[in-house]
């Protein structure tokens, strides 16, 4: 993700950095066409000012000198023409203009007060013109009529040409000077247009430059945190809570992460929680698991777990922390009744809150609300735990502080509060069955005890028993009457019997005790070895024995060849009129085929669900075959189905071969029909996986 | 030849089984003088002949139970293998016993050889039979 905590990095600085960036470009902003406007209002000023100057000033006194220059003209004309012709006819245009010049005169003095070096030239110019006027007087003195003659005139004609020629240099000189004023103005002018528009042109890249920089700004500012935000919430959605949903942006953002991380933090503790508890099997690490984990979605102060009986009668508090808790007597139990709280939450399934523990009943739920208000707890909430077809419990959250409870603060819990439930019966099932089973191998231990010593201890007095009848017999017989002799004869076989049965029973209880480890056995070679001890019988009844290649299975050897000679024997024995054909054959039935057979046995080991594959072992014979209604029978301890005068036996044999299978993980059965043959199958784990004996201990492949 | 008796001690609490045994002897026909006593204590009073067994012989055999009250056939047996003029006398172990610690543990202690009493009588008096002829025909016993 693009951003992270940075360590010693002040979040709070981060965003104000931020806020202060954009709030200076947005003021640049406003101020950049503020100052284009400033620019604009000084050129028009600067160019105002030129544009008064020239026309107010220099091209006035530009008009004022052409007219003076003009009207001086017309009093030269006019007095050169009176002094020709001595004709005062002619004075007329010099006093025409006499009369209009001194207004020209003030108004060129008022007009170049403007400029020091105008006032300067006006002031030569105006010196001149007084100058030659001066003269004009003084020649005008000189009537023609008093006498004056031409050469006299011709004289003062030239001092006046001098005089005038002057005033015109001026005159020019002054225009001369304005006509560099006007350049002037008109540079003054143009600059001041020229850096009007280098200005509004730096101000429009300025613009497009900060412009720019704020799309930047809001792309850090804004988009990167959305989408940041956007995956986050994605993230959380695909349900990967583990990362923190954290950013560096401004408050609003920060605000949102922070409500998203608490609810990724909300999430997360649901589904630790439920993960927790749904794999807890006591009830006292359910209640720790499930009061650590709440506090991170409900905040309480007390907290406390009741059970309520199976009846509905009862209430007992199992659990209790936080404040207050320990005025909580864990395991009083305390009638439900129907008016109380509880009763009607018991009814109504539904969570209430309260507002002030102090104003509930002495004893609600756990214990004495009046030591909890005393201990500074307020405002509290209840919530049903719920299976599906009752509440099992409450859950009373309580806390200090004036925020009451609402249902919305108690949502996480309320959604929980089946999970909790299912745990809590989970919990009580197992131990129920851990109980059970404790008890069932306890008890299968002690008995299998009883047996072995039972069996041996009873061996000793009864071969005392045995011996002695058989002496008497042996030494007495004949020597006392018939009947004696047949008294004798019963006494011995029972005592035969009895002797049979005990080694019978000894046997049967040594598989449970005296078994070896289950290590990897070739069943081949021990097959071999059974036919080999039972080369008599099997001589003796001229019987066929085949048997095909047998798997390497995870066996005790001794308690296998038991098997195979019992199941061998047993088909040998209930071969009548026929030379038996006896046929051992296995098949490997891969994990999930393992064949379960209505009559496999009924005990732990034969209803363990198969995880890997297994091996099949038939013994087929063609005997007189078992009546499938017996099939399950035979393999229990005793249990004959002929008279041993048909077929000796105590009907033990097949209850040690039943014995032996379970032991090995396996299961044994037997398909049949009166007459034709009967079939044993017994499975037995591959050899590759960890078989579990008769103790439910798990047995490792040995090396 | 040797023309005394062989003698033979049986210790042995079942009074049962000391008959059995007798009886037993009796039938193997050979010249056997049979001593008896019932428990471990008794046994190492006729072995050293202290108290009531001053004049006791000196067994060529020892027939020895393994399960006797006040000192059992182990203590016995560890017991006569630790003492040097006593280890060179044959102890079979005749006991009902089939534990396989038992066994290991009686070899372990020297004992000569270890049977176990059959339940049938035939088997029992053919086992005895056997005892006698292995010991007193085959074996050469080390003199007195």
């Amino acid at each position: 993700m693009t951003q992270t905590n940075v360590p010693g990095m002040d979040r709070g600085q981060e965003a104000h950095r931020i806020r202060v960036r954009l709030l200076v470009s947005y003021v640049v902003m406003i101020g950049l066409p503020g100052l284009a406007w400033a620019v604009t209002a000084s050129m028009t000023s600067t160019l105002h000012a030129t544009y008064t100057h020239t026309v107010n000033v220099v091209d006035a006194l530009s008009t004022d000198v052409v007219l003076r220059t003009k009207l001086m003209d017309d009093e030269e004309t006019g007095l050169r023409g009176y002094l020709l012709t001595g004709q005062r006819v002619f004075l007329q245009p010099y006093a025409a203009a006499r009369a209009a010049l001194p207004a020209l005169r003030r108004r060129t003095e008022t007009l170049a007060q403007a400029d020091p070096q105008l006032r300067r030239e006006a002031a030569v110019l105006e010196r001149r013109a007084q100058a030659w006027e001066a003269w004009a007087r003084q020649v005008l003195r000189l009537p023609r009529a008093h006498g004056g003659n031409a050469s006299a005139v011709f004289a003062q004609q030239f001092a006046g040409k001098t005089l005038f020629d002057a005033y015109r240099a001026a005159a020019d000189r002054l225009s001369g000077h304005l006509a560099l004023l006007r350049r002037h103005d008109l540079q003054q002018g143009l600059g001041a247009l020229e850096r009007a528009n280098t200005l509004i042109g730096l101000l429009f890249a300025a613009v497009l430059v900060l412009g720019a920089l704020i799309g930047w700004q809001t792309t850090r500012a804004v988009v990167r945190p959305l989408r940041y935000l956007g995956q986050a919430a994605e993230a959380i959605g695909r349900g990967a809570l583990a990362q923190p949903v954290t950013v560096r942006a401004a408050r609003e953002f920060e605000e949102l992460a922070l409500s998203m991380d608490r609810m990724r933090h909300q999430l997360a503790s649901q589904r630790a929680l439920a993960m927790t508890i749904g794999s807890t099997l006591h009830h006292a690490d359910v209640y720790a698991e499930f009061a650590a984990h709440v506090r991170e979605l409900v905040p309480y102060d007390f907290l406390s777990l009741a059970l309520i009986t199976d009846d509905g009668t009862t209430l007992q508090t199992v659990y209790a922390t936080g404040v207050a808790a320990e005025a909580v007597v864990s395991g009083v139990r305390r009638p439900l009744q129907d008016d109380s709280l509880c009763g009607q939450l018991y009814r109504s399934r539904a969570p209430v809150v309260y507002d002030d523990v102090a104003a509930l009943p002495v004893e609600v739920l756990s214990g004495d609300t009046r030591r909890m208000a005393a201990a500074g707890l307020r405002a509290g909430g209840i919530v049903p735990l719920c299976t599906s077809q009752r509440v099992t419990g409450l859950i009373h959250v309580v806390r200090a502080g004036p925020d009451p409870y609402t249902l919305d603060i108690l949502t996480s819990l309320i959604t929980l509060a089946p999970l909790i439930a299912a745990a809590l019966e989970n919990a009580h099932l197992y131990q129920a069955l851990e109980t059970t089973a404790a008890d069932l191998r306890r008890s299968n231990r002690e008995l299998e005890q009883f047996a072995y010593v039972a069996s041996h201890d009873l061996q000793e007095p009864l071969r005392m028993i045995s011996s002695y009848i058989q002496l008497l017999q042996r030494r007495y017989q004949g020597q006392l009457d018939a009947r004696a002799d047949t008294f004798i004869g019963f006494a011995v076989d029972g005592v035969t019997r009895m002797q049979r049965l005990i080694n019978d029973l000894l046997a049967y209880s040594r598989v449970g005790t005296h078994g070896a480890p289950l290590v990897p056995t070739d069943c081949g070679e021990v097959m071999a070895g059974v036919i080999a001890a039972l080369g008599a019988p099997i001589a003796e009844t001229g019987a066929h024995v085949t048997y095909g290649a047998l798997p390497t299975v995870l066996a005790d050897a001794t308690q296998l060849g038991q098997l195979f000679q019992n199941l061998i024997a047993n088909a040998l024995k209930f071969c009548t009129g026929v030379t038996p054909q006896i046929t051992i054959s296995a098949k490997h039935v891969p994990c999930g085929h393992c064949q379960t057979h209505p009559a496999s046995g009924t005990g732990l080991a034969a209803a363990k669900p198969h995880a890997g594959g297994e091996w099949l072992i038939h013994v087929r014979d063609n005997g007189i075959g078992i009546d499938p209604t017996c099939a399950e029978r035979i393999f229990i301890t005793f249990q004959r189905l002929h008279s041993r005068d048909e077929y000796p036996g105590t009907g033990i044999g097949l209850a040690i071969c039943k014995k032996i299978v379970e032991r090995h993980g396996g299961r044994i059965w037997v398909e049949s029909q009166p007459g034709q043959g009967a079939t044993f199958t017994f499975s037995l784990p591959d050899a590759d996986r960890p078989s579990v004996d008769s103790e439910g201990r798990s047995k490792g492949r040995a090396a | 030849m040797n023309v005394r008796p062989f003698e033979v001690l049986l210790v042995e609490d079942n009074p049962g089984d000391v008959l059995l045994t007798t009886e037993a002897l009796e039938e193997a026909k050979l010249h056997i003088n049979m001593s008896v006593v019932s428990d471990g204590v008794e046994a190492l009073a006729f072995l050293y002949r202290r108290g009531p067994y001053a004049e006791a012989p000196r067994p060529d055999l020892m027939l020895l139970d393994l399960n006797m009250p006040r000192k059992d056939g182990r203590e016995v047996l560890a017991e006569i293998k630790a003492a040097p003029d006593l280890r060179g006398i044959p102890v079979v172990v005749l006991t009902t016993s089939r534990a396989e610690q038992d066994i290991v543990r009686t070899y372990n202690l020297h004992a000569n050889a270890y049977v176990t009493k059959p339940v049938d009588l035939e088997q029992f008096i053919a086992i005895v039979h056997a005892i006698n002829q292995f010991w007193f025909t085959i074996v050469t016993l080390p003199p007195h």
